[in-house]
């Protein structure tokens, strides 16, 4: 996997380049941006990462560029950083999915933590996703027949029960189960289980 | 509206009613009319005719005297000249009496039967003695025979003659009193006839027209009054409405002149604009030098990647310094730019000025502003746009005081008075929710604020716009009672 990357917005130049300082400090990657319109322009992640935008901006607000991302479909975790927070704006970051909020004047320490945090949350997140996709794709793998059994295994059913259901043989129910089980690359019926459900719910 | 209603004497239409009973009137004045030519001509007509007749009977009565004494005359008569006129006489009256019996006759139809009976039964004897006259007259000698004849039939024709004529002046009399009595009927008909419509129509409408005159002059008095009145209303109120829009006039020139000065005021000063531009403005280089050393602090300690230089960051970090600086120095400069402009100033009028002000900003809110204004305070020396934009400040934060509360009927006061130190004290006082005391001491001090959103910087640039006046600022207030801010200004010559 790539390197973690963070994505500083500030119009401000000397806020801009001192972040770009301190988190090079700690090793991060970071490209900054002076305003929304070069951030969309730029903006190609390649693995995990983290937004650093300031709410106040001429033009497009750090608030509406993350709703935009949003739309897009991009769920890279954001820090908010706001001269001065007020509840309605807290309310509508919340609302639009972002992580953290953090108010002038900060303290470094506690902004380092968050973006490595929030790294981290991503690379994760990633790590997570590449594993569903290619959970997926075994899932895709399977015959029509082998995902019959395969709904009725998690129904609960015995073979027995199965093979008169599908109106097959014993033999037959056994032989697409080790199909199916050697597709998904799992052993036991409760990892087969635990995949199968897994699948079904959302990151 | 009294007096301009005519009184009616009941639901019918007096003019209608009026109506009915003077033709009522006209048609009894008429039958009165035609009873009178009806009753009283004829029987007039007929007296006129009576007399002619009773006249004739009268005469009837002389003149068979005339013949008995024309006949005695010739049979005595001495010698042929007497003989001849006598006899000439006597057939010249017996003409007459001849010709006015048969008028007798013809004049009595239409009178009393009896008179009729009367000359029937004279009739006989009126032939009889006719008969002996006419031959008395013829024969040239006297006769005893039909002398005595003549004289016996005089003697039965005159009483029954006589008894004819009285008669017929009984009858003619009768008539007469007759007449006398229908003529008083008719007059007492007429007299009450009049006594009706005098009582039934005049008086009724002579009261009914002197009511409608009286009601009528009234009605003109009264509505002259109320004219009178109405117009008298109407000068004052169109006076009132032309002070009215004089004083509103004067006022919104007035409240547009404040406003031209506190909206400058405003672009240039106003508290919490000013205030929340600086801390941001300062907040940027400021947060930058923290970034930069920071980052500083992390690579000398552990020099993770070794290519980074710390010296370039420090040296931004400096120049961040510098741009922090030099916004103070700018600050500083703003602050000070203006001289304050100071001139006698009327400390009711600054007040009054300032309830302009913010009228508009407190009506919508529910809030009073009272002024509790102590009278004939002396002028004091200052930059009244100055104090005037303390005042609006204090204003503005017992508003913010107030709304935190539950008070019910929300009021600011602003009060003024004069103290023994030669200074005028101005107070503003709301009843919200009050500061503890352990922050009073604070409030002036520069970034404190009790609220959440504020900057802090109102109390603290009011103080020092009050200090600059050499005057003093200071607060009371009592948690959930309310708050007193208030300053003193020196008076001229102090």
């Amino acid at each position: 996997m790539p390197e973690p990357t963070v994505y500083v917005v500030d119009d401000d130049a000397d806020m801009r380049d001192s972040l770009l300082w301190l988190l090079q400090t700690v090793g991060l990657q970071v490209e900054a941006y002076e305003s929304a319109a070069a951030f969309l322009k730029g903006f190609a992640p390649k693995g995990p990462g983290c937004l650093v935008f300031d709410v106040r901006m001429p033009g497009t607000s750090g608030l509406d560029l993350y709703e935009s991302l949003v739309a897009r479909g991009h769920e890279t975790p954001v820090i908010f950083i706001t001269a001065y927070a007020d509840v309605p704006m807290a309310i509508r970051a919340m609302r639009s999915g972002a992580v953290e909020f953090v108010e002038k004047p900060f303290n470094r320490q506690d902004l380092l933590d968050r973006i490595q945090r929030a790294v981290k949350d991503d690379a994760e997140r990633l790590l997570l996703l590449a594993d569903r996709q290619a959970i997926g794709r075994r899932f895709h793998s399977l015959t029509p027949k082998e995902r019959e059994v395969l709904d009725l295994i998690k129904e609960g059913q015995p073979n027995k029960a199965i093979s008169a259901a599908l109106n097959i043989t014993t033999r037959a129910v056994e032989m697409r189960r080790a199909g199916l089980m050697k597709k998904l690359k799992v052993r036991t019926l409760a990892e087969l289980l635990r995949l199968a459900f897994e699948r079904e719910t959302p990151v | 509206m009294p007096g301009t209603q005519i009184d009616t004497p009941g639901p019918i239409d007096p003019s209608r009613l009026f109506a009915r009973r003077d033709f009522a009137a006209l048609g009894l004045v008429a039958l009165l009319v035609l009873l009178n030519q009806a009753l009283i001509q004829p029987t007039l007509l007929r007296l006129l005719a009576d007399a002619p007749t009773i006249n004739i009977a009268g005469r009837q009565r002389m003149l068979s005297q005339m013949v008995v004494k024309s006949a005695l005359a010739l049979a005595a008569a001495p010698d042929e000249s007497n003989r001849t006129r006598w006899q000439g006489e006597l057939a010249r009256v017996l003409a007459l009496w001849n010709t006015n019996h048969q008028q007798i006759r013809q004049g009595a139809i239409g009178w009393n039967p009896q008179i009729r009976q009367s000359l029937e039964t004279l009739e006989p004897h009126y032939a009889r003695l006719r008969a002996a006259a006419k031959t008395l007259a013829s024969s040239l000698a006297s006769d005893r025979p039909v002398i005595d004849a003549l004289l016996e039939a005089e003697a039965q024709y005159l009483p029954r003659m006589d008894a004819i004529v009285n008669l017929y002046e009984q009858d003619a009399r009768a008539r007469v009193d007759r007449l006398i009595a229908t003529g008083w009927a008719l007059t007492a008909l007429t007299l009450v006839a009049l006594i009706a419509i005098g009582a039934f129509i005049l008086r009724p409408s002579a009261a009914l027209i002197a009511r409608q005159i009286v009601a009528l002059k009234n009605a003109r008095d009264t509505l002259e009054t109320r004219v009178k009145e109405r117009t008298a209303e109407l000068l004052r109120v169109n006076n009132d409405l032309a002070r009215e829009s004089a004083e509103r006039s004067e006022a919104e020139e007035r409240h547009r002149r404040l406003l031209e000065q506190f909206s400058h005021v405003a672009r240039t000063t106003t508290v919490g604009e000013m205030a929340s531009s600086l801390a941001h403005e300062l907040n940027q280089p400021l947060g930058a030098v923290a970034n930069y050393l920071e980052g500083s602090l992390i690579a000398l300690d552990n020099p993770a990647p070794p290519c980074l230089d710390v010296r370039p960051a420090l040296a931004k970090a400096l120049a961040a310094t510098h741009r922090a600086g030099d916004i103070v120095k700018r600050i500083r400069q703003f602050v000070t730019r203006h001289n304050p402009n100071r001139c006698q100033t009327a400390p009711s009028q600054l007040v009054h000025d300032v309830e302009l002000f913010l009228q508009d900003d407190l009506a919508p809110l529910g809030i009073t502003l009272e002024l509790h204004l102590a009278p004939e305070l002396p002028l004091i020396n200052c930059d009244p746009i100055q104090i005037q934009q303390v005042l609006v400040n204090l204003v503005r934060n017992a508003v913010d005081a107030i709304a935190g509360s539950q008070t019910q009927t929300p009021k600011i006061v602003i009060s003024t008075r004069s103290t023994p130190e030669s200074t005028v004290e101005f107070a503003v006082s709301d009843h919200g929710e009050g500061i503890p005391s352990d922050q009073l001491p604070q409030i002036f001090d520069a970034y404190y604020s009790t609220r959440v959103e504020g900057m802090g910087m109102g109390l603290a640039i009011s103080r020092s716009i009050i200090e600059a006046h050499l005057g003093r600022i200071g607060a009371q207030s009592t948690p959930n009672l309310g708050t007193i801010v208030s300053f003193t200004l020196p008076i001229v010559g102090h």
